[in-house]
């Protein structure tokens, strides 16, 4: 390079750093002018939260059912009250008006998942509830094979998100004591009595038969051997049933990945053969699920995870179940949904979000699952836009599949739904 | 003319010593950081409100208000803070616990806590970082960078330490951070938070200085984008407290008991 051409380059340099200096000083100066937005009124928080949701939508069925219009209102209430430095109650409960109806619980739907009463000493290390409580465990987000109280929790479901779903559901009725130790190891018990022998199918009920139709007992174990790694120990007994285990963790794999695992064991009647009646003759099996989550840039966070049901349909019985129709496939699948149970024995599911991330306001969501023995899948989208007090969301979901796969028997090909919520 | 060559060089020399002397005694930038970071946080456990205010080209895009609890853990020193979500509403009750590489996010309605990578965000332009409080000098290996005088917050001219900051722990947030300290009184004034790859992220302004729990401590931050300067969070600081925070708090099993005093 000539002298002359690389003064040339050195001056266009210095004036381009130069540029790039006054821009970022007059950036600077543009943000310091930036007012802080109000000062907040309140240092504690209501401790009630309340929601009003309008749903609207449209769905397109098999069967040559033509569409189907639905829409549903639903009201959301949920609170912790606290009564002195030891002392707390909880309150939670939520009314949907379906339309059409669920068919297996008739009118509008109430759902009282919490009601109780809570004890701490006075450095919070011991606690101990008594009364209607959500308990639930495992880091996975599509299937809990630890959630061991998860059966026949939800009595409206309102979404196939498995978030949204978990937002609905039931707390047991039991006494639950509770001692965590620093360092992030902690003991629980939970003793849970029978209070009805069934669900109801009474939309107005409280429904204890959901959730205590038989003595159990839970205890768990935390631990936390590093600040990257957690696990819990879980055994749970039922009456009636053997007692089961099962264990969980997470950790932290880098600054943008944290991997998850669970797994639980114990004897159960095949669920194909609790659905419909089959040889009530237990048999030992497994359920697991292993994933990750990984979060990119735009506040964009993807979770894959991989499940297994020993207990859901082998593969001979669930063509079986095709080969004998539709209306025998649909039972065993809508069965299993009640005990929040995968049908299949093997699936994949695909969940991605992202938070504003594109557009300020703006929260994407989507999730894939599909069934790996018949290739069905179930697709889930959704776009929301969320202002102080008010969110709108935009809703598809469409189910393909061979007619007589998981997701290809169900009623519903597709739907679209507009939903407003409106948060008091 | 003789005289005043030798005068010139006399002159010289002695700037050239006492700039080598002052070299020679350079502030301790370690120091200076642990005296820094005990302006910006309480030597006792405490509450603050956090009101963040995004804008995008001089808009507001966002607003969200969050209680921070912060304490000591004897493990290592450094904060652990807890977070509780207050506005907008749809988020209210929700928490951030972070501890370290131990970050949780719990959801009162799902009634899960679900671990969350140190880089996922959960506040629209603010990182996680950005709210919870921290102590660099527990995570940073600071180095003098000289004697400057920089505009501050409030855009005026403040004589300042320039320190340069290296990740010194993996709990750092940030691979390097240039951190300006008032050359007085050691408050941070303004710091450019850097990628590994020495790409500029954020640079924060600390202003509105104010006497609270003691101390005169910055109520305001301003963070400006590294990326796209058009994108500014600013972070109003309020109602500090003194708070006796149990240390149980500070796991993942207590964040479904957790109510704030």
């Amino acid at each position: 390079m000539r002298a002359s051409h690389r003064w040339t380059f050195v001056a266009i340099t210095v004036g381009l750093m130069a540029c790039q200096g006054l821009a970022r000083a007059a950036a600077e100066d543009d943000a310091l002018s930036l007012p802080a937005g109000n000062e907040p009124t309140a240092a504690a928080p209501s401790p009630w939260r309340a929601f009003g949701e309008l749903a609207l939508g449209q769905t397109q069925q098999r069967y040559g059912l033509g569409n189907q219009s639905n829409h549903r209102l639903s009201l959301d209430l949920r609170g912790q009250h606290k009564l002195d430095k030891q002392w707390r109650t909880t309150l939670s409960a939520r009314l949907d008006a379906l339309h059409p109806d669920d068919a297996a619980i008739s009118g509008t739907v109430f759902s009282l998942r919490e009601a109780s009463v809570g004890w701490q000493d006075a450095a919070g290390d011991f606690s101990v509830d008594a009364g209607r409580i959500n308990v639930r465990y495992g880091p996975a987000y599509g299937y809990n094979p630890t959630d061991f109280l998860r059966r026949q929790t939800v009595r409206a479901f309102t979404s196939a998100d498995p978030i949204a779903q978990r937002e609905n559901r039931l707390g047991t009725a039991m006494i639950r004591a509770q001692k965590v130790w620093s360092g992030g190891t902690s003991l629980s018990l939970g003793l849970a009595p029978r209070l009805a022998h069934a669900p109801s199918t009474d939309g107005s009920s409280t429904d204890w038969g959901a959730t205590n139709s038989s003595r159990q007992a839970l205890l768990a174990l935390s631990a936390q051997p590093s600040d990257k790694l957690s696990g819990q120990a879980l055994v749970y007994a039922r009456e009636g049933q053997s007692p089961q285990i099962g264990l969980n963790g997470s950790g932290v794999l880098s600054d943008s990945t944290v991997v998850f695992g669970e797994w639980s064991r114990g004897r159960e009647v095949p669920l194909f053969n609790q659905a419909l009646g089959g040889a009530a003759v237990a048999s030992s099996g497994n359920r697991a699920v292993a994933g990750f989550t990984w979060s990119g840039g735009q506040n964009l966070a993807i979770t894959l995870e991989a499940e297994y049901n020993g207990f859901g349909a082998p593969t001979a019985q669930w063509d079986q179940a095709a080969a004998a129709g539709p209306a025998v496939l649909g039972s065993y699948l809508a069965y299993a949904q009640r005990q929040q149970d995968n049908a299949a024995r093997q699936s994949v599911m695909l969940y991605a979000s992202q938070r504003g991330g594109i557009w300020k306001g703006v929260d994407l969501t989507g999730l894939i699952r599909v069934n790996t023995h018949d290739h069905s899948r179930l697709m889930w989208l959704e776009v929301r836009h969320h202002w102080q007090q008010f969110d709108l969301a935009l809703q598809w979901q469409q189910a393909t599949g061979s007619s007589l796969s998981e997701y290809g028997v169900m009623p519903a090909r597709s739907y679209l739904q507009v939903a407003g919520t409106w948060f008091f | 003319m003789i005289f005043s060559r030798r005068a010139l060089s006399a002159g010289l020399a002695t700037l050239a010593l006492t700039l080598g002397g002052h070299a020679w005694s350079a502030p301790d930038a370690q120091a200076l950081l642990v005296a820094s970071d005990a302006v910006r946080n309480p030597g006792q456990p405490f509450r603050v409100i956090v009101s963040l205010t995004e804008y995008e080209k001089g808009q507001q895009v966002d607003s969200s208000t969050l209680v921070t609890n912060s304490r000591t853990l004897q493990a290592n020193g450094q904060f652990a803070s807890l977070i509780q979500f207050q506005q907008p509403a749809r988020d209210a009750g929700k928490l951030l616990l972070k501890n370290g590489s131990d970050l949780w996010f719990y959801d009162p309605g799902t009634k899960a806590s679900v671990r969350i990578a140190p880089q996922q965000r959960l506040l629209g332009g603010a990182s996680n970082g950005d709210v919870v409080t921290v102590n660099f000098s527990r995570d940073y290996k600071a180095t003098w960078g000289g004697e400057e005088s920089i505009t501050d917050g409030e855009r005026k001219a403040r004589s300042s330490h320039k320190l340069v900051l290296s990740q010194a722990s993996e709990d750092a947030t940030y691979a390097a951070i240039e951190l300006w300290v008032d050359s007085a009184t050691s408050a941070p004034i303004k710091a450019r938070l850097m990628a590994e790859s020495g790409r500029l992220l954020k640079t924060v302004f600390y202003r509105r200085y104010q006497i609270q729990l003691g101390a005169s401590r910055p109520t305001e931050l301003v963070i400006i984008d590294g990326l796209n300067p058009q994108a500014v969070t600013v972070i109003r600081l309020s109602e500090f407290a003194f708070r006796n925070i149990p240390v149980a708090w500070f796991q993942r099993d207590y964040l479904a008991r957790f109510q704030p005093e």
